[in-house]
């Protein structure tokens, strides 16, 4: 298995069908991967490395949804999620996307405009990186 | 009306609630709480120390020091100050007696210690609100 190092205190945007549904705040990834490995009969080095499948989860301290996407996020509906660090976005900042993602909330609690998750974590199909 | 507000985003709207939590928390954490001031009397408390290592403790109470009050003796304050800060992180040390078998040198150390009051106490710094005032040497002139 393969751990990355976490990414702490990152917060984004939450889309939902390329339209901004929400807010999260103190994002950390931890990605893990199957090893493939096989070796030959006489040789004790692998002739097959390889990374396998992948487990992207995530974790956040909060994530604000709209109340238009409330019912659609606790039913497990899948959204993107854009990070930059620390609410930062200016041109040229680390970007991490996070696609298709879908959350395992612990709870969550009304807000006049929307829900919040708390302390919740949640897995990605993929993880993007790349520039604002 | 050219100068209507521009609706926020969620994103916007989800920052600046937190934001207004976050404060509030700040805002909570600084009122006077009794309940929580006791129990973090309760709590061991450790320090790292360049001679001793780690060192385990417990805040004195009030009671403790009304107690030390009535101790003239120099000494004998410091002996009992030291054994109240660790008889309940290190149940071995009853009482203050057996702290004479201590070493000279940690026991110079625990003293050396007990003199900072940053160091078991965690006295704060207290200031005034704004720059203090300079004193300025008086011209000879």
């Amino acid at each position: 298995m393969v751990n990355t190092t976490p990414a702490v205190g990152r917060n984004g945007s939450i889309n939902i069908n390329g339209v901004e549904a929400g807010y999260i705040k103190g994002v950390t990834f931890d990605l893990d991967a199957d090893v493939i490995k096989d070796y030959k009969f006489t040789s004790d080095i692998p002739a097959v490395l390889e990374s396998g499948n992948k487990t992207i989860k995530f974790t956040f301290q909060k994530m604000f949804i709209d109340t238009t996407y409330a019912a659609l996020v606790l039913a497990g509906t899948k959204m993107t999620i854009l990070l930059g660090p620390a609410n930062c976005t200016p041109v040229g900042q680390p970007k991490y996307t996070l696609s298709n993602a879908i959350v395992f909330h612990h709870g969550w609690r009304d807000e006049q405009a929307g829900i919040v998750i708390e302390d919740g974590n949640g897995e990605a199909a993929s993880l993007t990186l790349g520039t604002y | 009306m050219s100068g209507k507000k521009a609706k926020k985003t969620p994103a916007e709207v989800g920052r600046e609630l937190f934001e207004k939590e976050e404060a509030a928390e700040r805002e909570a954490g600084k009122k006077f709480d009794p309940r929580r001031i006791l129990e973090n009397a309760r709590e061991i408390k450790t320090i790292n120390d360049s001679v001793l290592g780690e060192l385990k403790y417990t805040p004195l109470s009030a009671k403790d020091l009304w107690g030390l009050n009535k101790i003239s003796d120099e000494w004998e304050r410091t002996r009992k100050m030291i054994s109240l800060l660790l008889h309940k992180a290190y149940p071995d040390l009853k009482s203050e007696k057996d702290l004479d078998d201590f070493p000279a040198q940690e026991m110079t150390r625990l003293c050396e210690l007990i003199a900072s009051p940053e160091n078991f106490f965690h006295l704060p710094q207290t200031s005034t609100p704004g720059s203090a005032k300079t004193k300025t040497p008086k011209s000879s002139a």
